[in-house]
């Protein structure tokens, strides 16, 4: 007996460091996991992931290869084996609740667990069980059901990471648990102090579960784990083999009892009904979930091509396991408290049976609000999985999406582009017509259209040569042959002097006068010119002011030749005069070099009144589209611009006629040529 | 009137005895018409027209027409200077108009600079052939303009055949010539001028040329 106490006292401060040092373990664990909660929380990196999963990969035994099961079971499996010490005598004791169990577990993954379970919870119940409680037995058979039930469901719900090591240390606690009732139930003096363990075990169950609240990933110290376990190990095998064999027989005894008991139990069908029920809604449910997530991963990750979309879903799916492993053993651990507590005062009570029922119920709103929370957290976690998959994708080659940023500024600029291109070739358009509106206007080019210009060119060429010509003469002249011609040169210079606009006769000459002043000023050249061209141009111009005059006067606006029109039409004629004037300018400086018989003087007198001619000519047309120009503005809306387009008709008419007094200063050298011959 | 719109402006001279044809062949080619008679040409004449080369350059012509007389000659003479290629015409009607060919192929060989000039032989009044006036064989001319490296061809004003072929030819060999770079526009030389650019044509062509780019990467 001595020896017996001596065992127990043992083995009960043996637990209690154990307790402690569990309760330590759980304070370093739950700390560690807050540093790696930050890592996989925050960063999407596959790179966290990566040495996340790199971390825990130590805490195996067994080749990371292997599946999530293999773990799943390996881990509980040593709890397995430090059990099946005791199991061994439950087995020898011929238990065939144990049997049961161990065939049941064969057949489900995470057996192990549940046997672990089934015997943690069944153990608090030898207490009640020696008080001869036919209803605590069979509510034994309920939590046993229960329990199995659960572990599978749990397996099914998304990840929720957690390290096998808390697993491992929930172990321990288990057995703890177990020694605990078995000690309690072996005697009343050291109930005291295993409600002293069951606190420090309370605390570690709360502390686990604070940690699941948190849904944290918990890596943990491997290394005081196995020492944990060795320790444990060891009690349990000296437990079993000294003191625990008379306590575990006592419980078999008691277990069989509750077994033939709980056959005829009221609870036993009730609860496993609603619990089945209860367990294949969530489980459809939850393995929904699982599937639509990660469905929707590999979807996601095959579409979108991310680099190891199964590497990812193996991690998530370990982490998955291992959290659900813990929180399985976690609950499976405060439900045996639960009961127990509910044990205990139901024993005194005596409303057993209600307690039970009310665990009952919270264990199942418990498991509703979990489901309830896994299928949150489940479509919560495929939503982030494409956001983090899209943003991935969307930073590929585009670290802080500078490009794709700057893809968008522009789209956003592109429209604006667009309308302002469509604006510019509008514009373009209409500067367009404007320039070709002005073009048709445009003195000079329609001086060019007219061969003025080539004229003007020409006949410049024609002076040059003459003007070579001529002084190579002048040089190889000497005496008075030289004096003689320079003065000849100096007298038809004096004639060719234009006067400084003070023949400002205006005269008002209508065509025929003007013609016969042409035609005598021409006949004095003794050279052919062609006049048709002039007088034709000339009157079919009068025609055309008298016409628009007649048509403003008549009152009949249909047909008012808008003032835009007589402005064209005045620069045209005044271009098509001057090029008509220059090139009988040239015509006359080629007839003039082919003529035998030169008289310069005559000539250059000639000329000059041509000149005088043809400029007046030129003003008085000028002055005629003037006061078209006129009369249109006093019907215009706009007389500040029809002003305007009078003052370029002077301005052009002045250009035209220092046109025709520049070709005629181009002919003094050819003049000059014939003093020579 | 003239286009408005080309790129490049050529000055062509046409050379040859009087009364060959020279301004009918012009006459035709720039107004499409054809006068049975008409006054000797007095100095020079000057007559315009705007034709495409074959990659669509738009070129405006700018023709001087020169009096065959020989009263002339000393005038004309100072009008070759300036023209980037010389069409020698001849009357297929009339021998003598072709044996005076070397002479002008001389001529402007010798007036025309800075640069080699395009010639081309051209015999005219093809249309009065049938009635068997031909004095000249194409055979003997296209002979000659072979062995002086000229491009020859028989025109009529009066029916229009071949007018617009000998122009045609003078041109896009000047064109060509511009392209390998044996002529350029030179500052004091009006044999060939840049013309007005059309509005806009340039900037058009970035504008499609840029998205293209963008496209691409």
């Amino acid at each position: 007996m001595f020896f017996l106490f001596v065992a127990i006292w043992t083995v009960h401060v043996k637990t209690s460091i154990l307790s402690l040092e569990g309760s330590q373990m759980a304070t370093s664990d739950s700390e560690d996991f807050e540093s790696a909660d930050e890592d996989p929380e925050i960063q999407i990196d596959h790179t966290a992931l990566h040495s996340t999963k790199e971390q825990k990969e130590p805490e195996k035994s067994s080749t990371t290869n292997e599946s999530n099961d293999n773990r799943q079971k390996k881990e509980p499996d040593e709890l397995l084996r430090n059990e099946i010490g005791i199991g061994g005598t439950f087995q020898t004791s011929k238990d065939p609740t144990n049997d049961k169990t161990d065939t049941e577990a064969s057949d489900i993954n995470n057996t192990t667990v549940k046997t672990i379970e089934n015997k943690a919870v069944k153990s608090p119940s030898v207490l009640p069980s020696r008080g001869g409680s036919n209803i605590n037995g069979s509510d034994e058979a309920v939590t046993k059901d229960r329990q199995p039930k659960k572990c599978v469901k749990r397996e099914q719900k998304p990840r929720e990471p957690k390290s096998g090591g808390s697993a491992r240390k929930l172990g321990t606690k288990i057995s703890q648990n177990i020694l605990c009732t078995g000690l309690e139930s072996e005697s009343e003096k050291v109930k005291q102090d295993f409600f002293a363990s069951e606190k420090t075990c309370n605390q570690v169950v709360g502390d686990t579960h604070d940690k699941d609240e948190r849904k944290t990933v918990t890596v943990s110290p491997y290394k005081m784990d196995n020492t944990a376990q060795e320790i444990e190990k060891l009690t349990l095998e000296e437990s079993s083999e000294h003191n625990i064999a008379p306590v575990l027989d006592k419980l078999s005894q008691s277990a069989s009892e509750k077994e033939t008991d709980s056959d005829s139990s009221w609870g036993g069908w009730g609860n496993w009904g609603m619990t089945s029920l209860l367990f294949t809604a969530t489980e459809s449910v939850s393995a929904l979930t699982t599937q639509v997530s990660q469905g929707l991963g590999t979807v996601l990750e095959a579409g979108i091509g991310a680099p190891d979309p199964e590497m990812l879903a193996q991690l998530e799916k370990e982490e998955e396991l291992k959290l659900l492993q813990e929180k399985k053993q976690n609950e499976a651990n405060e439900f045996s408290e639960l009961q127990r507590e509910e044990e205990q005062k139901a024993v005194p009570s005596g409303l057993f049976g209600f307690s039970h029922l009310i665990s009952g119920v919270s264990s199942i709103t418990r498991l509703v609000e979990t489901t309830g929370n896994k299928v949150l957290t489940g479509g919560l976690d495929t939503l982030e999985t494409i956001g983090k998959k899209t943003m991935e994708v969307l930073q590929e080659g585009d670290p802080g999406l500078k490009k794709k940023r700057a893809l968008f500024s522009e789209k956003i600029v592109l429209s604006q582009v667009l309308r302002e291109a469509k604006e510019k070739a509008e514009k373009e358009d209409q500067e367009i017509e404007d320039s070709q509106a002005a073009r048709k206007a445009h003195f000079e080019t329609l001086f060019d259209d007219y061969q003025g210009l080539v004229h003007l060119e020409a006949l410049e060429m024609l002076s040059k040569q003459c003007d070579i010509k001529l002084q190579s003469i002048l040089l190889t002249s000497s005496g008075t042959a030289l004096s003689q011609l320079q003065q000849s040169l100096q007298e038809v210079k004096d004639i060719c002097q234009l006067p400084d606009d003070e023949d400002t006769e205006e005269d008002e000459s209508d065509a025929v006068d003007w013609r016969k002043r042409l035609d005598n000023a021409v006949k004095g050249l003794g050279v052919p010119i062609a006049t048709e061209k002039l007088n034709k141009t000339w009157e079919m111009a009068h025609g055309w002011v008298e016409n628009c005059c007649s048509n403003q006067k008549s009152s009949n606006n249909v047909e008012v030749i808008s003032a835009r029109d007589i402005h064209q039409k005045a620069i045209a004629t005044l271009a098509q005069l001057t090029a008509e004037s220059v090139e009988q300018f040239h015509k006359a400086a080629e007839l003039l070099l082919v003529k035998d018989d030169r008289s310069p003087t005559e000539e250059a007198q000639t000329l000059l009144q041509v000149t005088s001619v043809l400029t007046s000519e030129v003003s008085a047309v000028a002055t005629r589209f003037s006061e078209c120009l006129n009369a249109a503005a006093e019907n215009s809306m706009d007389p500040v611009a029809v002003n305007a387009l009078i003052t370029s008709v002077f301005l052009e008419a002045a250009n035209s006629s220092s046109y025709i007094q520049e070709a005629f200063q181009l002919l003094i050298p050819v003049l000059e040529v014939g003093l020579t011959k | 009137m003239v286009e408005p719109i080309f790129d490049y402006q050529f000055r062509l001279i046409l050379i040859g005895d009087s009364t060959v044809g020279k301004s009918s062949l012009l006459k035709y080619f720039t107004d499409g018409k054809f006068a049975e008679l008409s006054d000797p040409t007095v100095g020079v004449d000057f007559f315009a027209r705007l034709i495409e080369v074959k990659d669509g350059t738009r070129i405006k012509l700018q023709l001087w027409d020169t009096a065959g007389q020989e009263r002339f000659r000393s005038i004309t003479k100072s009008y070759y200077r300036n023209s980037v290629g010389a069409l020698l015409v001849y009357d297929i009607t009339n021998r003598s108009s072709f044996e005076h060919i070397p002479l002008w192929m001389m001529e402007a060989r010798r007036q025309i600079k800075p640069h080699w000039p395009v010639l081309a032989l051209v015999g005219c009044k093809l249309d009065l052939v049938s009635s068997g006036r031909r004095e000249v064989t194409q055979e003997e001319a296209q002979a000659f303009a072979e062995q002086n490296g000229l491009h020859h061809v028989e025109t009529s004003a009066k029916t229009g055949a071949n007018v617009e072929e000998a122009f045609h030819a003078v041109t896009q060999e000047v064109y060509s010539r511009i392209q390998t770079g044996e002529y350029k526009i030179e500052d004091g030389w009006d044999g060939i001028k840049t013309g007005f650019q059309r509005p806009g044509g340039l900037d058009f062509n970035l504008v499609e040329a840029e998205p293209a780019k963008s496209t691409c990467c």
